[in-house]
């Protein structure tokens, strides 16, 4: 695994894929915390949800990091292709982390919040935004021209489906009567993003439980990726 | 220098070329014997494909594929574009799964070496990609290091060139996609399309490789277009039409029954041994000038007839072989 994951990062670090959403999403922090001094949980809680988008994003461009081609050769070395893509979710999810921390960390050492966090604060913190990088990364997974015959329609979908996610309190309101289960099925992003806004009113176990929902989601959400793909192998649907 | 010398430096330059073909020719006796005395698909085989099909939709590409491989066999695929051969070497290979039939390999972990028809450029060097390949094939360092500078020298690559593969030609980028394939000496060899790009002295590099991997019991299959006599003799060809794959073993028993492969000898003989070998083999056909010789063997002749000419002391100059009709 620690040889696919080098593999991977010189191939990620070689191909500049992730120039793009890396600048925007450091950009995006550094205009936000260019005037101050900000919220604490308030503050993470917007960087946490960039973090899931750029997360997102990262995810897509790692698993399509190889050309086809590339990627049976590496697959027959491997021997498997479910190590292969777990190698790239893992490494894409390590990769959007090393953000998030960056974001956690950033803002409170230059001294942009109103107070210097908590280690608690900067724990859950950290937390959250692993969690929520996790969770975008293995959502991403599925929104690639493994299974789309279109990289167009594959971004598109992915982006609604992040934006269903945002908007899951607004559509569990929405829904009639009975039918507000259907909300569980969309990505807990809400919850952590709830956890983050209201935390210093929030028990233990609601602190905790966005971390727990979000890391059950990506890892269902991972595994059925991989199954998937174990099935259909790298038979692509362009193909 | 003497005319002795001249052609004894011949000899010793000739004797690895013809030691090859008598060997390629012994192998191909054997595998013929084989065939006919073995059932395909005994438990030896390495894979095997039992009415194994493809689809894409409701495009049929493959249809009822039965076919086994052992260990040292070679197996060529041949047919027209969009055929399905590399369709059929993604299904051998695991690549892609079947829609239709079983595949069979002889074990989970079974080593197999796959050559795509062409490698992507790379922002990495030659090197650098070789090692990450071996390493996540599990290769020791040691080892994979000392292996990827034996294949670049025999494929006759720099090995620690820093130019990255976005800057190689086709040819060098088909190398590297080879040596990919062969790094851990897979017990199952899958090369698309090969050849293409490659000179003739990298052609004859490759093959030199790929009769030494298969020496040492590696099965090959190659999906290939161009004809390749050499590599020809020592496989079996099969040829994909309309989904299906078709023997083309009639076409070389055919050949080899009516004589149309022969083996044209030119050397330096003694008239006393001429006369001695012409009554021994009374097929051959000779055309003569002192010492000098030209022969035409019949391909079943030639493995008995080359070791009485050396036994008579003869000297060969070049050996080719000839296909086609008399």
């Amino acid at each position: 695994m620690i040889a696919l994951l080098q593999y991977i990062h010189r191939c990620f670090m070689r191909s500049y894929r992730y120039g793009a959403p890396s600048f925007i999403y450091i950009a995006i922090l550094m205009l936000i915390y260019s005037s101050g001094p900000n919220p604490v949980m308030g503050s993470y809680a917007f960087s946490s949800s960039i973090l899931f988008v750029a997360a997102a994003a990262i995810g897509c461009l790692v698993m399509d990091v190889e050309a086809a081609n590339q990627e049976m050769a590496t697959m027959l070395h491997a021997r498997s292709l479910v190590r292969l893509s777990g190698a790239k979710l893992l490494y894409a999810w390590i990769f959007a982390s090393s953000l998030g921390l960056f974001a956690v960390i950033y803002p409170a050492v230059l001294g942009r919040l109103e107070r210097f966090p908590s280690w608690e604060e900067l724990g859950m913190a950290s937390l959250y935004h692993i969690s929520l990088a996790g969770l975008g990364v293995s959502l991403a997974g599925w929104f690639t021209v493994k299974l789309f015959e279109s990289r167009f329609y594959a971004v598109l979908i992915l982006c609604t489906w992040l934006a269903l996610a945002f908007g899951a309190g607004g559509i569990g309101n929405a829904l009639p009567e009975g039918w507000s289960w259907m909300t569980y099925l969309l990505p807990p992003l809400q919850l952590t993003l709830h956890a983050l806004t209201f935390y210093d009113e929030l028990g233990t176990g609601a602190k905790w439980l966005p971390v727990g929902a979000t890391v059950v989601y990506a890892a269902v959400s991972a595994t059925l990726l991989l199954w998937t793909l174990r099935r259909r192998r790298l038979d692509y649907p362009g193909e | 220098m003497g005319i002795e010398a001249f052609c004894m430096q011949i000899l010793n330059m000739n004797k690895n070329c013809i030691k090859m073909v008598m060997k390629e020719m012994i192998v191909l006796n054997e595998r013929i014997k084989k065939k006919h005395a073995v059932d395909p698909g005994t438990a030896a085989s390495l894979i095997r494909l039992e009415q194994v099909g493809k689809s894409y939709g409701s495009r049929k590409v493959l249809s009822e594929i039965s076919l086994s491989l052992d260990r040292g066999e070679s197996l060529i695929l041949r047919g027209g574009n969009g055929s399905g051969k590399s369709t059929l070497l993604k299904l051998v290979a695991g690549i892609i799964p079947a829609s239709s039939g079983h595949i069979h390999r002889s074990s989970m972990q079974l080593q197999m070496g796959y050559a795509p028809d062409r490698l992507p450029k790379l922002r990495m060097t030659s090197e650098e990609y070789l090692i990450h390949m071996g390493q996540i094939g599990g290769m020791p360092m040691a080892t994979l290091t000392t292996r990827i500078e034996e294949l670049h020298e025999l494929l006759e690559l720099p090995a620690h060139s820093p130019s990255l593969l976005i800057h190689y030609s086709k040819g060098m980028l088909q190398k590297v996609n080879l040596m990919q394939a062969c790094l851990l000496r897979p017990a199952l060899l899958l090369l698309d399309e090969p050849f293409s790009g490659l000179d003739t002295d990298s052609s004859e590099k490759l093959l030199t490789l790929l009769h030494g991997l298969r020496a040492k019991g590696t099965a090959v299959v190659t999906a290939l277009h161009d004809p390749l006599p050499s590599w020809e003799s020592v496989s079996t060809t099969y040829r994909i039409r309309e989904g299906q794959l078709i023997l083309e073993e009639t076409d070389t028993n055919e050949a080899l029954n009516a004589g149309s492969i022969r083996y044209e000898l030119d050397g330096l003989l003694t008239e006393e041994a001429r006369a001695g070998l012409a009554a021994a083999f009374p097929h051959v056909d000779w055309t003569a000038a002192g010492n000098a010789v030209r022969c035409e063997i019949p391909s079943e002749d030639c493995h008995a007839f080359m070791h009485d000419f050396w036994q008579a002391d003869g000297i060969v100059l070049s050996l080719k072989r000839k296909e086609g009709a008399i």
